[in-house]
């Protein structure tokens, strides 16, 4: 028997998935190769002390410890969602204010260039838009001192309004979560 | 064979249930603990190894076929995560220029606490089989643990370990070989110290 069978009887062998047939044929050999049966109850010796070999127990907290890594797992997952969408939000609205002023920076450039006349008279046009907003402000701030001057108590009725819409906002911010919450349990 | 039990579990777990996971992780802690201490032959470091194997098996939950146990898939996991660690390790010492102890502490400080004679022999059985696992390449090992504690066959070892069943074949050999060389060195000297080598 060449060297290669016999190594693959024993290997079969010993897995047990040795047919009766190929079993008689291994045995056969070992009885008369003295060599084949030495080797074959060495590998019988290791085979029978795996075979026979202790399972190892977790420690009682292991399961504990694998749940509490998938929650923090969890946990910085959802961060990185929540992160990566503020970000998203951020670059949007730096769109929203980038992309009408580098367009306004243009077109004026290209105005200054094509006809300083016209630049002058947008300039101008924007001076004294700024100027009607500031008298705007400016009616206004004298509208509410004349307003405090008549009715000394406005002030402190103003402030006291304040605590009571933050309680009001909490308060629906609370129901909208709570029904959100009963509407997912079912 | 796949148990009606562990299928529910998994599917509801896929729904987000981390509870039905944690029913997964009680079921099988013992099995990947097992693997991971059998190929890293230290105690930490298995359950370092058996908290990531399930960790990966969470995020990756949604590629498990179902057709396949749970179980199996796990333990490839698990053997294949193991199998890195050691390559890696085995880069570590080698950059180190600095010999393992391949016992590791946990196996090689003796206990002072009184044990049963059973329970003192089973430590015994268990340090000797980790001392010759640790012999073993990575490859070798995955295919002897996986063969003699978990019962799997050549084909479904092939399938975990991603090699054929060929290769697997060889590997089982050439292991056994190589363990029966080293026992045949130890022999010698632990016959006369230690019961578990009468009779050898």
């Amino acid at each position: 028997m060449s060297n290669e069978k016999q190594r693959r009887l024993m290997q079969e062998a010993l897995d047990q998935e040795l047919n009766a047939e190929a079993l008689h044929i291994l045995r056969r050999e070992l009885d008369t190769n003295p060599g084949a049966a030495s080797e074959f109850a060495r590998l019988r010796h290791v085979d029978d002390l795996f075979r026979n070999a202790p399972m190892e127990r977790a420690s009682e907290r292991l399961a504990l410890k694998i749940m509490e890594r998938i929650a923090a797992s969890v946990d910085t997952k959802t961060l990185n969602k929540e992160t990566r969408l503020t970000l998203a939000v951020g670059v949007a609205l730096l769109m929203v204010v980038a992309v009408p002023l580098l367009t306004s920076a243009i077109g004026l450039y290209l105005l200054a260039a094509g006809s300083p006349e016209m630049l002058a008279a947008l300039i101008q046009q924007i001076v004294s838009l700024l100027a009607a907003v500031i008298a705007m402000l400016e009616a206004f701030v004298r509208g509410a001192q004349e307003a405090v001057r008549d009715y000394p108590q406005a002030p402190a009725l103003l402030a006291g309004l304040i605590p009571v819409t933050t309680y009001m906002l909490l308060r629906l911010m609370w129901m909208k979560e709570y029904g959100d919450q009963a509407h997912e349990a079912g | 064979m796949i148990d009606p039990t562990t299928t529910a579990a998994v599917e509801a777990a896929l729904q987000g249930d981390q509870e039905a996971f944690a029913d997964l992780v009680y079921a099988f802690q013992d099995a990947v603990y097992n693997l991971c201490y059998r190929m890293l032959g230290d105690r930490g470091e298995a359950e370092d190894a058996a908290q990531e194997a399930f960790l990966r098996a969470y995020l990756n939950l949604k590629r498990y076929d179902q057709q396949r146990p749970f179980k199996t898939w796990l333990l490839s996991i698990a053997s294949n995560y193991c199998i890195d660690r050691l390559r890696r390790r085995r880069l570590q010492w080698l950059s180190l220029d600095d010999e393992p102890d391949e016992e590791g502490t946990s196996l090689s400080l003796p206990s002072d606490e009184p044990e049963p004679e059973h329970v003192a022999l089973s430590r015994e059985h268990s340090r000797l089989i980790q001392s010759l696992l640790g012999e073993l390449s990575p490859d070798y090992r995955a295919a002897v643990v996986l063969r003699y504690w978990y019962d799997y066959s050549y084909t479904e070892i092939a399938e975990m370990t991603g090699t054929t069943e060929s290769a697997v074949k060889s590997r089982l050999f050439r292991a056994r070989q190589a363990l029966a060389e080293k026992m045949d060195g130890r022999s010698s000297t632990a016959r006369l110290t230690n019961p578990l080598w009468e009779g050898s």
